[in-house]
């Protein structure tokens, strides 16, 4: 790990276990969910996904892309967000672990 | 008993982990074809069981992290995807194996063909894994196994010949009659019925499903200890049992119900039900706890609430997990498929398999960000790559051994 502060999504973020304010587990950190400003200028780190069909991409190839597409079927709703947790829910992230500020019955959709 | 001597989860794990179906038969088999001279191969288990099971627990106790948590974030997803599957697969042949191993036992009890046996087998073990609670799970099933105990008293009212089994134990060379590849192909399938790829999963996740921490090392590594080594003294005793009853009159090990002869030889009816209630306890705590594993390893992997003390409402995807992986094996079971090819099979891949789970294990209980002050010491990662090593060895020859010498036949 580079020690000036920077770091990089997959050596902090991604496959990180999610845990709520009780310890209880949410899910992993599947995908990030960048957000473009109204204003403009870069986009800026809203959210981390945690959705079992969000994993097809990177598995990558045709196995990722079929998984994508039975993994949105079993969504009850197509129009629904993926399970999507407000990086301003976030308490603490280190090497091992994301945790929040909040139980997780909580966030946006509790499956 | 808070505080005190606990053993529980590490007798369940000797009792439904270790001494399980295949382990059952492959020392049976063994100590009827090759008397003690493969005693090492169960040693060599059962230290590698050790030490790789104290890792286990200690990942549990101090990150609080079971072992497929680990494999996803060191692995990545793709990885960690194809090292899921592969270790799914195998479980599900495992629970397969453990069900068959059950409905025999139902057969020896009562005469009716095992086959009718297998769906009762199938729904007494969703029952367990869905209804029954952890702690019940160790307290029955580790209780109800421990009669395997009469193996041990078996060899003291036969007329043991005790000089003669120190020296084939010490003395291993492939017995007169018998091919090396026999031999080996043998060795492997015990030193795989001891070192199995579930067993740091169910290890882990039993561990956080009992709430070690920091403050119970002591007890978890009396788990690993007592747990690990009764169930290789259990095996061995199997082994000596079989080559001093057995082995004289050249009866080979066929069938399961050979494997309690010795049992039925020195101490009559009673030694014989003792056996058959030993195996059933076995094989049932085995069929639970490798359905269990499946569980585990999949909702571990996709960051699921998981824990067997969890409510079907908590924890949906981990609990249909679980029970379809028993339904999926009862099925493959009905299909006739003879569950000793099940089990052999389960075992030899299950060998090649080890790497997959324990690899992972060593790398992250090694990484001060998980585990602090209480990494690996020097002397354990040496023993534990050199086992490591001797594992990808068995992986490399396993298959070309299995069907070089049939199944061992």
């Amino acid at each position: 790990m580079r020690t000036d502060g920077r770091l990089w999504v997959n050596e902090l973020l991604l496959d990180r276990q999610i845990f709520d304010v009780d310890g209880e587990p949410v899910g992993k950190v599947d995908d990030l969910e960048f957000t473009v400003p109204d204003d403009g200028g870069p986009p800026v780190l809203t959210a981390f996904i945690s959705d079992t069909a969000a994993l097809g991409p990177r598995i990558g190839g045709r196995l990722g892309a079929w998984w994508l597409a039975i993994g949105r079927r079993f969504q009850a709703r197509a129009d629904r967000d993926p399970y999507r947790v407000p990086t301003a829910l976030v308490e603490d992230v280190d090497r091992t672990e994301v945790r929040l500020t909040v139980p997780r019955y909580r966030l946006s959709r509790w499956r | 008993m808070r505080g005190a001597f606990r053993p529980a989860l590490g007798v369940l794990t000797a009792i439904g982990g270790f001494v399980d179906i295949s382990n059952l038969v492959t020392s049976g088999v063994t100590g009827a074809r090759f008397g003690m001279t493969l005693t090492w191969a169960i040693v060599l288990g059962t230290g590698a069981m050790i030490l790789y099971g104290e890792m286990a627990g200690r990942l549990a106790a101090i990150a609080r992290r079971p072992v497929f948590h680990v494999v996803r974030e060191r692995l990545g997803v793709r990885t960690g995807l194809a090292n899921l599957a592969a270790v799914e697969a195998l479980s599900l042949l495992t629970v397969a194996a453990e069900i068959g191993g059950v409905a025999f036992v139902l057969e020896l009890l009562t005469g009716v063909n095992y086959l009718v046996w297998v769906p009762v087998a199938g729904l007494v073990t969703g029952l367990i894994v869905w209804r029954l609670p952890f702690s019940g799970l160790e307290n029955i099933f580790g209780l109800l196994g421990l009669t395997l105990i009469v193996f041990v008293v078996a060899l003291f009212v036969l007329p043991t010949d005790w000089g003669a089994l120190w020296h084939g134990a010490t003395h291993p060379w492939v017995p007169r009659g018998e091919g090396h590849p026999a031999y080996f192909f043998y060795a492997i399938s015990l030193v795989g019925s001891c070192v199995i790829p579930y067993q740091v999963i169910f290890f882990s996740s039993g561990g956080r499903e009992e709430h070690w921490t920091r403050e119970r090392l002591t007890e978890m590594r009396t788990n690993v200890l007592v747990g690990f080594s009764l169930g290789g003294v259990l095996s061995v005793a199997i082994m000596a049992a079989v080559a001093v009853a057995l082995r004289p009159r050249g009866i080979q090990v066929e069938h399961l119900s050979q494997v309690a002869l010795p049992a039925a030889e020195a101490l009559g009816r009673v030694g014989a039900v003792l056996a058959l209630v030993g195996f059933g306890a076995a094989t049932l705590a085995a069929a639970a706890v490798s359905a269990l594993s499946t569980g585990y390893g999949v909702a571990q992997y996709f960051g699921w609430p998981w824990g067997k003390d969890r409510r079907f409402a908590e924890a949906p995807r981990f609990h249909l997990a679980t029970l379809s992986g028993v339904a999926v094996a009862t099925a493959m079971l009905l299909t006739t498929v003879n569950p000793l090819t099940i089990t052999i099979l389960s075992v030899v891949l299950g060998a090649a398999a080890v790497p997959l789970t324990y690899f992972p294990l060593m790398v992250v209980v090694n990484d001060r960000a998980y585990m602090g002050e209480h990494v690996n010491p020097g002397w354990l990662n040496a023993l534990g790559s050199l086992l490591m090593l001797a594992m990808v060895v068995i992986t490399l020859v396993a298959v070309p051994l299995l069907l070089l010498t049939g199944g061992g036949s």
